[in-house]
């Protein structure tokens, strides 16, 4: 079983790899799509970590992806000179630099959800939902009135002038400066996004199976049995929540290294609740189940295309009607209690 | 302990020694519930103290009361009812485990050869209480008194110095009862420990423990062997009124 | 020192809508412990059957008269949709865990918000003039007629809730209920009914707020329900959740500190700042400033 699973591991990330080889033949929209399809499975398979294991509803994962990606997105034009003169710009330089952003925009987002995480979760159930989506807000406002990366008409990169003082600046004079101008890298690929697609399956999945990750449920379950039988409850909640985060922030960096542009507005209360509704929708607490339905919602919008005003109507009523006939989720399954 | 003007448990005061098996009895709303949720941490003590093995726990969170070695069963059953048989008695190894987060994740280590350790424990705990061929059942689907005994093998799996139980065998027929009770008892001697319970049905009690306390509204009303308490006037009168006799 | 009056006069006409709507996140929480979310969005209906209703009478001047008939009429439907969407959507989950009722919640504002963009068009639609807005002078301070008008309404409708909760049948029902649910249905009250009733106070107040809140910013969209319905239940929450008299502290405090971040700091944080007031509340005093502590039994 478990030699199994890291089996399965290496061979998934060889695939990764190989496909990767054969990813400049792929249609560019498709590619796209394939991309995005990456990073929401790892944003609803994080928030299924907080949500559907450890019981605790998060509102707020879009703040993390922002902290992540607007972190990233800084580090890799500011730093470009750094980056570029230290370690290249061939492919083995751009993936050192890459390794680091990721890891930064990670880090940046699990901090921040330690600041958030212990506080609020000593509040259950709608309490902790409002505090995190308050908590995603104020983010998403702090970044809305900070220059220095775009504030609330977004990032694109900076100019940075050869006395070394740096100015952002909108894309739109592009033209007389371009020789200066740094903008957001596309360091996100095939490769990278699936790397981390394996991973957070790989990760989650040997957490919840190990004895300890067992823990994660029972706090779900009952909360007063759980500490009773020896859980610290609150460190339990917290580690969930951090890493729940961290990939978040992961998620946040390979949509900015991919998109090339972020801006406030790309992670508020309706970025949330749309990783909420693949969580729901797949069953929360269903490792496959999710990535089926982070798959299905990512391209259903493309096939709605024509009739997109349409699209937040459907997943309002798929949230109504998935609650009122099958609250575990499409692929969850129900838990049947024998009559007492 | 108060909760808002109302004093719940007053000036209860008794020791449980070491290997002994003590039994709590009072009608309801005694407070007897409440004792079990100060010791464990669950609330704290207004007023007073709480030692074990020579230690004030008052100021433990719950988590840390079962560290000390404390361990309890629920009244109204609260066993995690999406976990299996198996992962619900699994859950109490995990506060003594050496492989923790990362460890867990990675499959560094001795992790592969302590789950494997831990899972032989958990079915020779569910064997002796007679729970292993449901443990791939959901807890929540197990039969009533299966629930209840799941819940005592629960809290040993936390390997307990001191166990509290919360009327172990309420909802049984009076034969299963006697053999819960004698189930109890041989996990005393089995396991080396202090046993503390709450039970309804004298008789049950009267057969097994060494030792009773009696509570009434808050109050310790009698302190002694069973058959002294058996033929306290106090307890005959608060505790089953007028008409009933043992 | 005029800046000051001023600041505070806008602060007390935007914290009693606040107050008003408010009062309907305390009640369903008060009865049914979850956050009605969609609140905001009885808010933001409340403003456009105010604005349909206007159109299909063929108002087209201020009086004081229309102005009431209109504020009744779209009281009346929004007390309707309340009602409706308690049948269809929460009352089959009475059983259900919160989450699942929460999740509903968020899924029938989200529906609201976007079959409002659709029916009624996402640009911002211009709300007519109920009533004609006079400014005036008092001590060098700029103070609209319309500002006193919604800081007056708010008053009587708060003071008619507060006669109907505390004197009548009905109102004594609702007190029981949110006192304790299983106790009042086994004393012979219908749940059902409570809690229809419960909603056509709540979703009533949330329309007279709408409108309101329309007659002084006169720009009505769809989403306009989003934010005030968020504050207002931040609102809730800082008077103490299921707390009357705390709910309209909690909108006045939420109004008073939402103008002076504006007025004094900078309106850009005039959001942020109710969240970051939620955050402090919560962690400091999860009960509110006028809430009483539960102990959850074990």
């Amino acid at each position: 079983m478990q030699v199994k699973s890291k089996l399965l591991f290496l061979s998934s990330l060889i695939l990764i790899f190989v496909i990767n080889l054969f990813a400049g033949s792929i249609d560019p929209y498709f590619y796209t799509v394939i991309i995005y399809i990456g990073i929401n499975i790892i944003l609803a398979t994080s928030l299924n970590l907080i949500n559907g294991y450890t019981g605790q509803f998060s509102l707020g994962h879009a703040g993390f992806m922002a902290i992540g990606g607007y972190l990233s997105i800084a580090l890799s034009t500011y730093f470009a000179p750094f980056f570029q003169n230290t370690f290249g710009t061939g492919v083995f330089g751009e993936a050192i630099t890459f390794i680091i952003v990721l890891l930064a925009g990670g880090t940046a987002a699990a901090l921040v959800g330690l600041l958030v995480g212990v506080p609020s979760l000593r509040l259950k159930g709608d309490y902790l939902a409002i505090t995190t989506l308050g908590f995603a807000e104020i983010i998403r406002v702090v970044i809305q009135n900070m220059d220095v990366i775009g504030a609330s008409q977004g990032f694109r990169g900076v100019y940075i002038y050869n006395n070394g003082v740096k100015a952002p600046q909108m894309v739109q004079d592009l033209g007389e400066m371009s020789n200066i101008f740094y903008a957001v890298p596309k360091f996100t690929n095939f490769f990278w996004t699936f790397l981390f697609v394996a991973i957070i399956i790989y990760y989650v999945h040997n957490l919840i199976n190990s004895t300890y990750g067992r823990g994660f449920l029972s706090v779900k379950d009952d909360e007063i049995a759980a500490e009773s039988m020896g859980i610290n409850t609150t460190k339990f909640k917290v580690s969930a929540f951090v890493s729940g985060a961290f990939f978040a922030g992961i998620a946040g960096v390979l949509y900015g290294h991919f998109n090339l542009y972020l801006n406030p507005e790309d992670f508020n209360f309706l970025k949330s609740v749309e990783i909420v509704v693949m969580v729901i929708l797949g069953g929360m607490g269903s490792m496959i189940g999710v990535i089926i339905a982070a798959v299905l919602l990512t391209i259903l919008p493309e096939f709605l295309r024509s009739v997109s005003e349409y699209r937040m109507i459907i997943y309002a009523l798929l949230l109504i009607i998935m609650m009122l006939t099958r609250p575990q989720g499409l692929f969850g399954f129900k838990i049947k209690r024998k009559k007492l | 302990m108060r909760f808002g003007g109302l004093t719940c448990v007053d000036k209860v005061s008794t020791v449980v020694e070491n290997h002994e098996l003590v039994g709590m009895i009072g009608p309801n709303g005694a407070g007897k519930t409440t004792v079990f949720n100060m010791i464990t941490g669950v609330y704290d003590p207004t007023e007073g103290d709480i030692v074990f093995n020579g230690e004030s726990i008052v100021p433990y969170k719950p988590y840390e009361v079962s560290a000390k070695g404390i361990s309890r069963t629920f009244q109204n059953i609260r066993l995690f009812k999406s976990l299996s048989v198996k992962d619900n008695v699994r859950v109490s190894f995990i506060k003594n485990i050496k492989s923790k987060y990362f460890s867990s994740i990675l499959q560094l280590g001795k992790f592969s050869r302590e789950e494997k350790e831990i899972d032989k424990r958990i079915d020779e705990l569910l064997e002796m209480f007679d729970l292993l061929h449901e443990k791939d059942e959901y807890a929540s689907s197990l039969p009533y008194g299966d629930q209840r005994k799941l819940e005592i093998v629960r809290a040993l799996a936390t390997s307990p110095k001191l166990l509290l139980l919360d009327e172990p065998a309420a909802g049984m027929n009076p034969t299963e009862k006697v053999d819960l009770m004698n189930l109890i008892k041989k996990i005393k001697e089995l396991f080396d420990i202090s046993i503390l319970l709450i039970e309804h049905d004298m008789k049950v009690v009267m057969g097994v423990c060494e030792r009773i306390f009696v509570l009434e509204y808050g109050k310790k009303i009698a302190d002694g062997k069973p058959e002294e308490i058996r033929n306290d006037e106090k307890v005959i009168q608060a505790y089953l009124g007028d008409t009933h006799h043992i | 020192m005029s800046e000051f009056i001023q600041q505070v006069i806008n602060g007390l006409s935007l914290g009693a809508i606040y107050a008003l709507i408010a009062l309907g996140y305390t009640m369903v929480y008060g009865i049914l412990k979850f956050i009605n979310f969609a609140h905001g969005e009885i808010f933001m209906l409340g403003a456009f059957s105010g604005f349909y209703i206007a159109r299909l009478l063929g108002f087209n001047e201020s009086s004081i008269i229309g102005a009431l008939i209109i504020l009744m009429l779209s009281m009346t439907t929004c007390a309707l949709i309340g009602v409706t969407i308690e049948k269809l959507a929460y009352k089959p989950l009475r059983s259900a865990s919160k989450l699942t009722v929460l999740i509903t919640a968020i899924g029938v504002s989200l529906f609201l918000q976007y079959t409002g963009q659709l029916v009624f068009g996402a640009d911002p639609k211009s709300f007519p003039t109920l009533l004609t807005n006079v400014n005036f002078k008092i001590a060098g301070a700029n103070i609209g007629s319309n500002q006193i008008v919604v800081i007056v309404s708010s008053i009587v409708l708060m003071f008619g809730l507060r006669e109907i909760v505390m004197r009548t049948k009905i109102g004594t029902a609702i007190r029981a209920v949110s006192n304790n649910l299983t106790a009042a249905s086994l004393m012979g009250i219908n749940i059902n009914n409570v809690i229809s009733f419960t909603f056509v106070l709540g979703s009533s107040l949330a329309a007279a707020a709408g409108i309101l809140y329309s007659i002084n910013y006169p720009s009505i969209d769809p989403l306009m329900g989003i934010l005030p319905g968020l504050k207002a239940f931040i609102a809730a929450v800082l008077g103490g959740i299921g707390n009357f008299p705390g709910a309209v502290l909690g909108g006045l405090v939420i109004g008073l500190i939402e103008t002076f971040t504006v007025g004094y700091l900078s309106p850009t944080y005039r959001d942020a700042i109710a969240f970051a007031i939620l955050i402090i509340i919560l962690l400091v005093k999860p009960t509110g400033l006028l809430g009483k502590k539960e102990v959850e039994k074990v």
